[in-house]
């Protein structure tokens, strides 16, 4: 009774809390480190069409923080496109060391299929930011089917079927108001990572009026989440004598 | 006794149902990795169809054609495969711009194409600026 009412009782007691405190602070700290708003990856993309293939690689560079995406497209000519989350486009090409400015709002980096895999919006991956709306949700055995209408402002699809598999999206389907199949795709081998999981493929099937397909095949590799950006793609500055399109028009 | 039989026949046609629909949520992925070896590698858009009596029938979707272009052509080649930037091909542009359609879901469900159109459409004495490219957007 008398030990209670000491003072080293109560610090002997704070101590204890601050020491547990401490621990979950420590335990969170180290869990940011861990997950970083920096992402990068390289995406290649082949293109098949009528035993013609087309390849190409992008490197994306996600500051998921400040939602702006970076693409440096590998081609001829090289150009760099940066978009941030209001739609705002700059596309910079350094071998005539131009600048091209737009803003769309349809193609904001929030509106990106990356954007959507890493910060898990995977039940509706940008249909919803399309104005699709849920119609249905059912079951088939181990898969988990959603219906989507679309808006009437797309003239040309009807519906979307999304077909989920462990919490994931493995397929989706879009249907022309004919109810013929417009597109096929397929969500491949998907990885974890600390904060989301991404397919490290991508297949798609485009049906044409003509009974023949485009088939495009992407593939993710080299994903690195950091807490610090270790690229200048992140932070990428277009230069300041760089001309614009749009001064040259003018001129 | 007909009642059993009729609903094992409904379990089963069901569940034939339910395979039949799970089979095709899963890709063949050994076949479409044969269609990519088996293509050839190319950086060049190849020939153009027979002409507009085709489109957009018979219409080989990569395609440049050499000499003038038509902006009817392009216009039409833009309402069916603007999301697949086809009409870009025809009108003379890089790859990676075709490309670029492509992995913005045809420049986010036609949005870019749709532009493409009106411009077309407004310039169609002269579609000079946009033959030949290579900027992702052309206007």
């Amino acid at each position: 009774m008398f030990l209670l009412q000491t003072p080293f009782f109560y610090m002997s007691f704070l101590s204890k809390n601050i020491f547990f405190v401490a621990c979950i602070l420590v335990c969170n700290a180290s869990l940011f480190a861990q997950s970083g708003n920096y992402v990068a990856l390289k995406q290649q993309t082949e293109i098949l069409e009528n035993r013609k293939k087309l390849t190409s690689a992008v490197d994306l560079y996600l500051d998921n923080a400040k939602k702006v995406l970076t693409k440096h497209y590998h081609s001829s000519p090289e150009y760099i496109m940066v978009t941030n989350s209001l739609g705002e486009i700059k596309t910079y090409y350094p071998e005539s060391n131009e600048v091209d400015y737009r803003q769309f709002s349809e193609l904001a980096s929030k509106r990106n299929l990356i954007y959507y895999f890493v910060n898990n919006l995977t039940d509706h991956l940008g249909l919803m930011d399309e104005g699709f709306s849920l119609v249905s949700n059912s079951f088939e055995g181990q898969y988990y089917i959603t219906q989507w209408k679309s808006p009437s402002i797309l003239k040309g699809i009807e519906s979307v079927k999304m077909v989920f598999e462990n919490g994931v999206p493995v397929y989706s389907e879009y249907k022309a108001t004919n109810s013929k199949i417009l597109r096929k795709i397929y969500y491949l081998n998907y990885q974890d990572f600390i904060q989301f999981r991404l397919p490290d493929k991508i297949v798609e099937i485009n049906y044409l009026p003509t009974g023949d397909s485009i088939i495009s095949r992407t593939a993710f590799s080299d994903v690195e989440i950091t807490s610090e950006p270790d690229s200048p793609y992140f932070n990428f500055k277009i230069p300041d004598d760089a001309e614009s399109f749009n001064n040259e028009e003018n001129q | 006794m007909k009642k059993t039989t009729f609903l094992l026949f409904l379990f089963f046609a069901l569940l034939g149902v339910t395979q039949l629909n799970a089979a095709s949520y899963t890709l063949d992925e050994q076949k479409i990795d044969q269609l990519f070896d088996e293509a050839v590698e190319t950086s060049m858009i190849t020939t153009l169809g027979d002409g507009l009596t085709e489109l957009p029938a018979g219409f080989p979707a990569m395609a440049v054609a050499s000499g003038d272009k038509d902006v009817v052509v392009a216009l039409l080649l833009d309402f069916f495969l603007g999301g697949l930037g086809i009409h870009r091909f025809y009108l003379g542009t890089k790859t990676m711009t075709g490309i670029g359609y492509i992995l913005t879901c045809g420049g986010i469900f036609g949005i870019v194409p749709l532009i493409d159109f009106i411009v077309l459409i407004i310039d169609n004495d002269d579609i000079s600026p946009y033959i030949d490219n290579p900027k992702f957007f052309m206007w």
